[in-house]
């Protein structure tokens, strides 16, 4: 049922549920109509997880102890670090789309994160890049902002449009 | 009988007929469409019922509404990316079918359980309204509170061989669904100071980032572009014999009464009845692991009863003028520009409009299936693109999906970074399902729980033995919790029978 990496995660819920508990401070004395209060349920769940947490990083730490030997996370880590180098391209991707949609404009930054993506993951094959960043891009604009008059970032083409 | 033939006296004109056809093609499409459920496409096509016949506009409406929770499936299953928040639980084995080569199967048999669900809530809408109008009047904030907490028993069992991260995975939806203004004192929680934060997160963007941008993450790190290039060349896509999807009859019917019931109840919705079918059979099976793997009942639940809900959802609009989920709401929103106050007294002075709502409810499920079809043909076609193609045409679908939502930017960054945590998550074993299962049912539980106390005067005990449906439903949530707990245990004992 555990692992010797599972200190990791006991550790990650240790932090989460004290982190709850601490942003909950405030709300506990917050008078409410309910006999529970804002802080009720919150305080619980933290509670419940810092619980967990420690069952987790106990028997990890015993397991630890008892075989020795190196973390199970370390080795997997080694084994596929072309493959988080694309995971990571591809946030760099989102990131960017994230921060360039409204400025420059759907139009323009779709096919750009179409093509970001299809080049990270190791597609060369420049017409198929193309179409498939147009022809999508096309599609789901259409889709959006014609058919279903969602108000679709213009950016540049603002005033082409309005 | 003789009301139930004026209804099918309104649904004989070629206008009736084609607006419910344009209704469940305009839904199905809909649903297929990350970002755009059953309610929001009801709400882009009333405009357009304003000329109509107040009945015509109520059946158009009325077949948005049950292609709209079908389409959702669709995507559900091809490319793990639920299109609604009621097709999430298609994901756990309809995504894991298709990656088997059973896409067909899984497509297929979810347009079946979709259709039977519907139909079967159309049937019980007609016999039971007005009885089941007085179940969904039984139920309190401590009835809705302990339906939560059954339903959340799930969390339990998703968590493979480590029951603690499944719970742990659920905790953290419900923590997640506490994020935003407090509903009874209005205080932030949780917010950080950020003004986004304040309304919570939205379902459909992290819904999606948790299961389609970390699957696509985590395919595109094991990904290499020299492997086969097909999604799934091997998949079979074929339509199963009738023989199969109809082995599962005892499934639908199943599903589809938890659907009908959920429905009834307002509030509660497709998404949860969805959930608490899944749970149920997950729970009662005599093999849980196989759920999360491609197990056909993992399908066949979920859509027969988020289907069946469409019948239970109207019964409380009806028979008593509330609208129990945001879908009803604007189908009353359609009837009252009509000068249509839904209600007892509708069934007797205009008994065509309800009627003619549950004939139209059986012609759009028949409908569906040949819309189904026709939809499954052409999803498959284009989910047999190249890998990297359907990598980006997912997370492009998902960024505009979500920012299509609410028209917020935040929405995107929301997505985003769900995938990112759900990556993670899957790399730590722990099963984002319970994590979306938490989201949904956490503020449900809590609203509901607060509520309560205030009738029971703050005694907790009082909760859970203030009537009879309380203590079944505070039995009910035992048993579920002891079942999972057992189940280990019981195997254990029995495993040295094996040699």
């Amino acid at each position: 049922m555990f692992k010797k990496t599972d200190w990791i995660f006991g550790s990650i819920s240790i932090f989460i549920g004290a982190a709850t508990l601490f942003l909950m401070r405030g709300l506990i004395s917050l008078k409410s109509m309910d006999p529970a209060g804002p802080a009720a349920m919150p305080t619980i769940v933290a509670w419940l997880m810092i619980l967990i947490g420690v069952i987790h990083v106990t028997c990890a730490v015993v397991l630890i102890k008892r075989e020795g030997g190196k973390s199970e996370l370390s080795n997997a880590g080694k084994k596929d670090s072309g493959g988080t180098q694309k995971v990571v391209m591809i946030c760099v991707a989102c990131v960017g789309y994230y921060f360039l949609l409204e400025k420059i404009g759907y139009i323009f930054m779709t096919p750009l994160l179409i093509t970001a993506i299809m080049l990270s993951v190791g597609e060369r094959q420049a017409r198929k890049i193309a179409a498939t960043s147009i022809i999508t891009t096309a599609f789901l604009f259409c889709v959006f902002y014609f058919a279903l008059k969602v108000n679709m970032p213009l950016g540049l083409l603002d005033s082409l449009f309005n | 009988m003789e009301n139930f033939l004026i209804g099918v006296g309104t649904l004989m004109s070629f206008e009736a007929i084609m607006a419910i056809i344009i209704g469940v093609v305009w839904g199905t499409v809909g649903g297929i469409i990350p970002g755009i459920n059953a309610t929001i496409a009801m709400a882009l096509l009333l405009p357009f019922t304003w000329g109509m016949q107040p009945a015509t506009a109520v059946m158009m409406l009325a077949g948005v509404y049950c292609g709209g929770e079908y389409g959702g499936s669709i995507p559900a299953v091809l490319i793990g990316t639920p299109g609604t928040n009621a097709a999430a639980a298609t994901v756990f084995d309809g995504f894991e079918m298709h990656k088997k080569g059973q896409t067909g199967l899984a497509l297929y048999l979810s347009l079946y359980s979709s259709v039977f669900g519907g139909l079967f809530g159309a049937v019980c809408l007609i016999i039971f309204a007005i009885p089941l109008a007085s179940v969904a009047l039984a139920f309190g904030p401590a009835e809705y509170f302990l339906l939560a907490l059954a339903g959340l028993t799930l969390i339990c069992s998703l968590g493979e061989g480590n029951i603690l991260k499944g719970i742990w995975a659920g905790l953290l939806g419900i923590l997640l669904s506490f994020i935003g203004l407090d509903p009874f004192v209005g205080a932030p929680r949780m917010t950080f100071g950020m003004i986004d934060l304040t309304d919570g997160l939205e379902m459909i963007p992290l819904m999606m980032g948790l299961f389609a941008v970390s699957e696509v993450l985590k395919q595109a790190q094991q990904f290499d572009i020299s492997d086969t290039y097909s999604f799934n060349k091997s998949s079979d896509t074929g339509m199963p014999p009738l023989k199969t999807l109809a082995s599962y009859f005892r499934v639908h019917v199943i599903g589809s009464i938890i659907g009908v019931v959920v429905g009834v109840m307002p509030g509660a919705g497709a998404t949860v009845a969805s959930f608490l079918s899944y749970s149920w059979f997950k729970n009662t099976s005599k093999d849980p692991d196989s759920f999360g793997k491609g197990n056909p009942i993992g399908v066949a639940a979920p859509e027969s009863a988020n289907n069946a809900v469409t019948g239970g959802a109207m019964v409380p609009l009806l028979a008593l003028g509330i609208p129990g989920s945001n879908s009803t709401a604007i189908m009353l929103g359609a009837l009252m520009i009509h000068n249509i106050v839904p209600g007892p007294m509708l069934f007797v002075n205009q008994p065509e409009i309800p009627y003619g709502i549950f004939s139209s409810l059986f012609v759009a499920n028949l409908v569906m299936i040949f819309v189904g079809i026709a939809c499954i043909k052409l999803a498959i076609k284009i989910t047999n693109i190249s890998k990297p193609a359907l990598f980006a045409v997912i997370i492009t679908l998902v960024f505009t999906g979500s920012y299509a939502y609410n028209g917020e930017m935040f929405d995107v960054l929301v997505a985003f970074l769900c995938g990112l945590a759900g990556l993670a998550m899957r790399k730590m074993k722990l099963p984002h399902a319970a994590t979306v299962l938490g989201f949904v049912l956490g503020f449900i539980m809590e609203a509901n729980l607060r509520r309560a106390l205030i009738i029971s005067a703050g005694s907790y005990i009082g909760v859970f033995i203030n009537s009879t449906i309380t203590i079944i439903l505070s039995m009910i949530v035992c048993v579920s919790l002891m079942l999972p707990l057992l189940g280990p245990i019981k195997r254990k004992f029995e495993a040295p029978k094996a040699y």
